[in-house]
């Protein structure tokens, strides 16, 4: 008798175990989160989004949502971390997150989570210390596939840059755009041109006039169509996978683009005299949960209250382990906590010795900006969003908003620029490849941007760049650990979407202070 | 029957439906499962230009890493088979300066 009691208990046991473990397994949510790169709030219409709009039916819509800066890299390093834009250090080209501070990402990978980006530009100096681990080159979708195999839970971050200026979808989506500008009005059509083929249009460089704003918009509507193409594929590819049954994704941009509204088009980092009016701010985000979470009951429907990124990745650091987001995250945005932003002004490309920074305020339909310059308040206006939702008649006066401001002055922390690699080598590093100054064309590079230098293998050294020429014209670093700097696979756009337009491209290598010659390179498709 | 050997039987009982539950979702059992993993492994293969490189790169670099070899993800026998070679090179072996292929 008492071996059957036994035996029946310990098969109990075990049974229990077993559930109890698969429980606690299915507990570890994937994450996929998709920016994509300036997606305007009213650009999600039936129209032009007609995929992401009929998945967002089976997810949660948030109608009130905000970027908190004017450019790409602090709104995802917002989105990612949780971290303010008056708090990352990061105003400028060559700056990134402190390495000492603890964020989300980091924990999800202590814990077993493989947290990746699989773009080559996510390489960037700039997207350091967030705690992604990167394999430039790879594919999504057959990545996503690995992972639907190996069952391995993990954070995956995917940016969509064929939003980005030049505004140039391809053929099959690319409207009659001249057909919406005066008729024989050639200029028009120069300056169209310019939308279509350059990824930097500085203020005041072009000489834009009101009536080109439907072609601009008309061509960046028909990047939008053709993002909500690629959607599709991606929604059918998570579905087939299985891998919808297990995975929570968010949907946002990094933030809006402006097409003439206040005179600009794009962004700080493209037109350099950045703003945060609403049609760079104001930007779509859905999130869909599994069917299995516990509170994908609550994930449906559309939020209105006010919501930003800041609010984001505390909610899915808690959402992925299948428990509930805290107070004051998406789930439960608060009502009366004003929304906040600061911007450099020329983002990506702000020089180093501008220390000029537009900063603003929404809180219950008003609407409160500020410039500061070197630590000071020097201009400051108002608008009413409700009576003005276009932000062009200020409105006199002061008000508790500026205070606000006033008061996030002081704590804005300065540039943290990524520390200069130290250390001795016995000799300056010569290029290996490319070995001389020439010409690199896409066809040279085999699809794979890649360099190589000489020194000792696990010293870490920097690359100095400089590209383009004129108003295009911009620089930069980035640190290597080791002779090699693997760009992977870059695709065909990519190349002559974001390289080719500025012609040249100079670069230098150098450790402990020994420098190579610079390599002249002239880029060509 | 005894309240104990109810209670035994129910017991039993429920951890067998739980059990059951799982594994009627698991490959040995589900058509669809099984059809979903071979879909996923079309997909990736798809990826791999030649087969037939990617399985001699994936054998140089187990016979050089035997630790990568018998890894349960990453070796001869895990789930992605050949391109578990690959995978681990991706995820760490870069990183560890190892030698790819």
């Amino acid at each position: 008798m008492w071996f059957r009691w036994l035996s029946a208990s310990l098969l109990v046991v075990a049974l229990a175990t077993a559930a109890l473990w698969d429980r606690a397994a299915g507990r570890r949510y994937n994450l996929l989160i998709i920016s994509t790169e300036s997606w305007r709030a009213e650009s999600l219409t039936p129209q032009l989004t007609p995929a992401v709009l009929a998945a967002a039916e089976r997810g949660r819509v948030y109608a009130g949502h905000r970027a908190v800066s004017a450019w790409t890299i602090p709104n995802v390093v917002a989105l990612l971390t949780g971290v303010s834009p008056f708090e990352q250090g990061i105003h400028r080209r060559g700056d990134q997150l402190a390495a000492s501070r603890n964020v989300p990402l980091k924990e999800l990978a202590r814990d077993g989570w493989l947290v990746a980006g699989l773009q080559s530009f996510m390489t960037i100096t700039e997207f350091g210390n967030l705690g992604l681990s990167l394999s430039p080159g790879e594919e999504l979708t057959p990545w996503l596939a690995r992972r639907a195999l190996d069952g391995r839970p993990f954070v995956l971050w995917h940016h969509y840059l064929g939003t980005h200026l030049p505004y140039a979808p391809d053929p099959p989506y690319r409207p009659d755009w001249k057909a919406l500008l005066p008729p024989g009005d050639l200029a028009a059509v120069q300056r169209l041109e310019t939308v279509m083929t350059k990824p930097v249009i500085p203020a005041g460089s072009v000489p834009f006039q009101p009536s080109d704003a439907a072609a601009i918009t008309a061509l960046h509507n028909g990047a939008y169509r053709q993002f909500d193409t690629w959607f599709a594929d991606l929604w059918r590819f998570l579905d087939r996978s299985g891998l919808r049954d297990n995975t929570i994704v968010l949907l946002t941009a990094d933030h809006g683009d402006e097409h003439l509204e206040h005179g600009r088009v794009g962004h700080a980092s493209t037109n350099h005299d950045g703003h945060l009016h609403e049609e760079v701010v104001r930007v779509p985000l859905i999130l869909w949960l599994p069917p299995s979470h516990p509170l994908s009951a609550s994930a449906q429907g559309v939020e209105t209250a006010p919501t930003d990124h800041l609010m984001v990745m505390p909610a899915l650091a808690r959402l992925v382990r299948g428990e509930a987001p805290p107070p004051g995250s998406l789930f439960s945005p608060p009502a009366d906590r004003p929304w906040l932003a600061v911007t450099s002004r020329g983002g990506f490309q702000t020089a180093e010795d501008d220390h000029t920074f537009l900063a603003a305020a929404v809180l219950n339909g008003w609407k409160a900006m500020q410039t500061w310059r070197d630590g000071k308040v020097v201009d400051q206006a108002l608008y009413d969003l409700t009576a003005d939702p276009g932000e062009h008649r200020p409105i006199p006066g002061a008000h508790p908003l500026h205070d606000v401001l006033a008061r996030a002055l002081p704590a804005l922390t300065p540039s943290n620029a990524a520390a200069a690699p130290t250390g001795i080598v016995a000799e300056a590093p010569r290029w290996v490849w490319p070995a001389a100054s020439g010409t690199m064309s896409y066809d040279q590079l085999g699809g794979r941007v890649r360099l190589e230098w000489s020194g000792p293998p696990a010293a870490r050294h920097r690359i100095e760049y400089e590209a383009g020429e004129g108003d295009s014209r911009f620089s930069g670093h980035m640190d290597v650990d080791g002779t090699v700097k693997d760009f992977g696979a870059v695709d065909r756009k990519y190349w002559e979407t974001f390289v080719v337009p500025y012609g040249k491209i100079r670069l230098r290598v150098g450790a402990g202070g020994q420098w190579s010659q610079w390599l002249d390179m002239r880029v060509t498709p | 029957m005894t309240p104990r050997r109810l209670a035994a039987f129910a017991a039993l009982a429920m951890g067998l439906a739980v059990f059951w539950n799982g594994a009627r979702h698991s490959p040995l059992f589900s058509q669809a499962e099984r059809d979903r993993r071979a879909w996923l492994t079309e997909w990736v293969r798809g990826d791999v230009r030649d087969m037939a490189q990617e399985a001699q790169l994936a054998e140089a670099y187990w016979t050089r890493y035997h630790d990568v070899a018998s890894h349960p993800l990453y070796g001869r026998t895990s789930r992605l088979g050949v391109l578990g070679a690959r995978e681990h090179y991706n995820q760490h072996g870069r990183k560890e300066g190892r030698i790819w292929g």
